[in-house]
């Protein structure tokens, strides 16, 4: 009896030990891939970048009409740092009657193309010593797919667009814009567009549609691979030079079958990674064309808040998407190959006033330059910051951006400037950890810039740091809590900085 | 028996508390964002107890700047008027997440739980994600002691 005991307890023993001993192993197999996989994480170049190119987007701004209302926001905007206006243009309003043929649709010659709009927007961009970017959107009714649902499920241009249309006209889009080409009726060639955006927030069903299948799986992603590619190969054939950016996702998502997909599913989709704690590539025999990643990380709060959903992409979440691009490359479904730029096409807070339920103009300003030091550190190269002047009312504010660094007066000639505008003409952060606060701006101009600190009512300069061509400067400085510090630059003076 | 039992009993456990340490701390959020666009496209929705609902965003924080700020200087800039306490406030509502996270867990028993919990499965599952350390290092223990015994109850 005692022998038979003895025997249960040792076999017992040993199966426990062979249990442990093999799940032992199992999970230092998948620790030393996660540990391999984060190495392989950390190698993507997507560190603070060099340099920081601001930029704005205005629609108003780009109806206003009026030339020289037009010229006045402009020149502003590229006087107050900006060096890129990005303009989303509709493909059905450039196109609204279908051409002939495919060739004829590559022709910027072609007789049913109305550029009048899109030609003096960009001449304005230009003449303000800015460049384009522009984002395609919306397209023509012609060249939506068949078995169109109404519009309340699939809104006008949204449905299922021809790639090999959207391809052909990218074809007639780059000639246009190449700086080369001459209208008919004019005497100089019109200015060059380099940077493109082949659509607008493909992950919402606003733009495109479907966005699930009938089964909710993600639909889009393999609707707007077709629409990119194609529109890559369009302005490639043209001008090589030009960067095609991908994805311009929004933020926020919803369940399968709701009207937005969340951004890192749209991702996942759209490189063939699989969803999961360890992402690796489906090898789905896709390939996705792109020079650039864009995407529009508005706020939930703090430029510092994450997004709740593990799925959604704010502020300071971009990590989600940069940890995908090595993870395609390798597999060859991302291409080219090579490091592909952060830009952050769409931002913005509002201010109160106008907007009740804005921000502070204080606090608009410092959101506003907390989040391009977020940004910057996690490698975005270009921000372009939705609206330059607050938009007209609109009932409700839904549709009311009142996120410009200028408050709207009756004409741009009468704008006033808000906090925002200091913020975003001389950013300047100071983030503190450990009781030292990490340094960072971007003056005016190069040169030295000084960090002072304020001590009683007067103010004393701590430490002095470069600012080389790029504008940036950075360091670090030890500081005591509710510290106030601020920057100068020559005349210049960025708002206070309380560290926290 | 129960001695070669009790180091599983223990992995067990420790296996439940992980499990159930990140479903706790799933809470269903309801924060408040002034600022953003007012559009509903750009506002996040997260699933909740009774479904998706919109997050409009992290509560208004002016209530928190004292914890935020240490308790000299939230005086100091309260006694300057209008100009020290909206300094506090962007100083509470722009303090990173840690700031935040520090707050919380000296304010709140349950969240101070949730976050002990979290910790705890953080360390055996990795906070990212992924495996954590200790959970190699809890079955070499086991696997050990468990050899130990083995070997004792023979030489025995």
């Amino acid at each position: 009896m005692i022998a038979t005991h003895a025997l249960h307890w040792q076999v017992r023993a040993a199966l426990l030990s062979v249990c442990c001993l093999a799940l032992a192993v199992l999970l230092w197999t998948q620790l030393a891939a996660t540990a391999s996989a984060r190495g392989k994480t950390s190698r993507s170049d997507y560190g603070p970048p060099r340099g920081l190119t601001l930029g704005f987007n205005d629609n108003e701004v780009d109806a206003l009409g009026d030339p020289s209302e037009i010229a006045t926001v402009m020149d502003r905007a590229h006087a107050d740092g900006a060096s890129v206006w990005r303009f989303a243009t509709a493909w059905a309003a450039l196109s609204p009657t279908k051409p002939p043929s495919l060739a004829e649709a590559a022709d910027p010659n072609w007789s049913g193309y109305h550029w009048a709009a899109a030609d003096a927007t960009v001449e304005e961009i230009a003449a303000s010593g800015m460049t384009p970017l522009i984002a395609l959107l919306d397209a023509p009714a012609w060249a939506e797919g068949p078995n169109r649902p109404t519009t309340s499920v699939a809104p006008a241009g949204t449905w299922k667009p021809s790639a090999s249309w959207f391809g052909a006209f990218a074809t007639a889009l780059a000639k246009r814009y190449s700086g080369t080409f001459t209208p008919a009726g004019s005497s100089q060639p019109l200015p060059a567009v380099r940077d493109w955006e082949a659509w607008n927030e493909p992950n919402l069903s606003t733009y495109l549609t479907p966005q699930w299948s009938a089964s909710k799986r993600p639909a889009s992603p393999g609707i707007y691979r077709k629409l990119l590619d194609a529109f890559f190969k369009g302005v490639k054939s043209v001008a090589p030079q030009d960067v095609v950016a991908g994805g311009t996702t929004a933020p926020f998502g919803d369940p399968p079958g709701g009207q937005r997909m969340p951004p890192v599913t749209f991702w996942r989709a759209l490189l063939c990674i699989s969803p999961g704690p360890h992402p690796h590539s489906t090898h789905c025999h896709e390939h996705d064309y792109m020079n650039a990643i864009s995407h529009h990380p508005y706020p939930l709060g703090p430029p510092t808040t994450h997004a709740v959903d593990p799925d959604d992409i704010s502020v300071p979440d971009l990590g989600k998407i940069t940890m995908l691009i090595p993870i395609a490359e390798r597999a060859g479904t991302l291409l080219p190959k090579g490091h592909k730029p952060l830009w952050i096409t769409e931002l913005s807070w509002d201010s109160n006033p106008p907007n009740p339920n804005g921000l502070s103009p204080a606090l608009q300003a410092q959101y506003l330059e907390g989040a391009f030091y977020v940004f910057w550190k996690q490698g975005v190269s270009l921000i372009a910051w939705w609206n330059i002047r607050d938009d007209n009312y609109s009932p409700g504010w839904v549709n009311t951006l009142a996120s410009g660094i200028y408050y709207a007066g009756a004409t741009p000639a009468q704008d006033t400037p808000k906090t925002s505008y200091t913020a975003y003409t001389f950013p300047f952060t100071a983030y503190r950890t450990n009781g030292v606060a990490k340094l960072w701006g971007m003056a005016p101009t190069a040169g030295p810039v000084s960090i002072q600190v304020e001590t009683g009512s007067t103010w004393n300069t701590a430490i002095t740091l470069q600012a080389g061509a790029s504008r940036i400067f950075d360091g670090n400085l030890l500081v005591g809590m509710g510290t106030n510090l601020r920057a100068v630059s020559g005349s210049d003076t960025s708002l206070t900085w309380t560290a926290f | 028996m129960d001695r070669v039992l009790r180091p599983a009993t223990a992995f067990a456990a420790v296996l439940a508390i992980g499990l159930l340490g990140p479903a706790t701390a799933s809470a269903h959020k309801h924060i408040v964002a002034p600022g953003d666009p007012g559009s509903a496209q750009y506002q996040e929705d997260v699933p909740t107890a009774v479904g998706s609902q919109p997050v409009s965003t992290v509560q208004p924080v002016t209530s928190q700047t004292s914890s935020v700020l240490p308790q000299s200087a939230a005086h100091q800039l309260s006694s300057d008027g209008a100009a020290g306490r909206h300094a506090a406030a962007v100083a509470t509502e722009t303090a990173p997440a840690p700031v935040r996270h520090k707050l919380r867990h000296q304010r709140t028993l349950s969240y101070r739980k949730e976050a002990t919990t979290g910790l705890v499965a953080g360390a055996i599952f990795g906070a990212g994600g992924g495996v954590g350390t200790l959970l190699p290092v809890l079955l070499g223990v086991s696997l050990i002691v468990a050899i130990a015994l083995t070997m004792r109850r023979k030489g025995s």
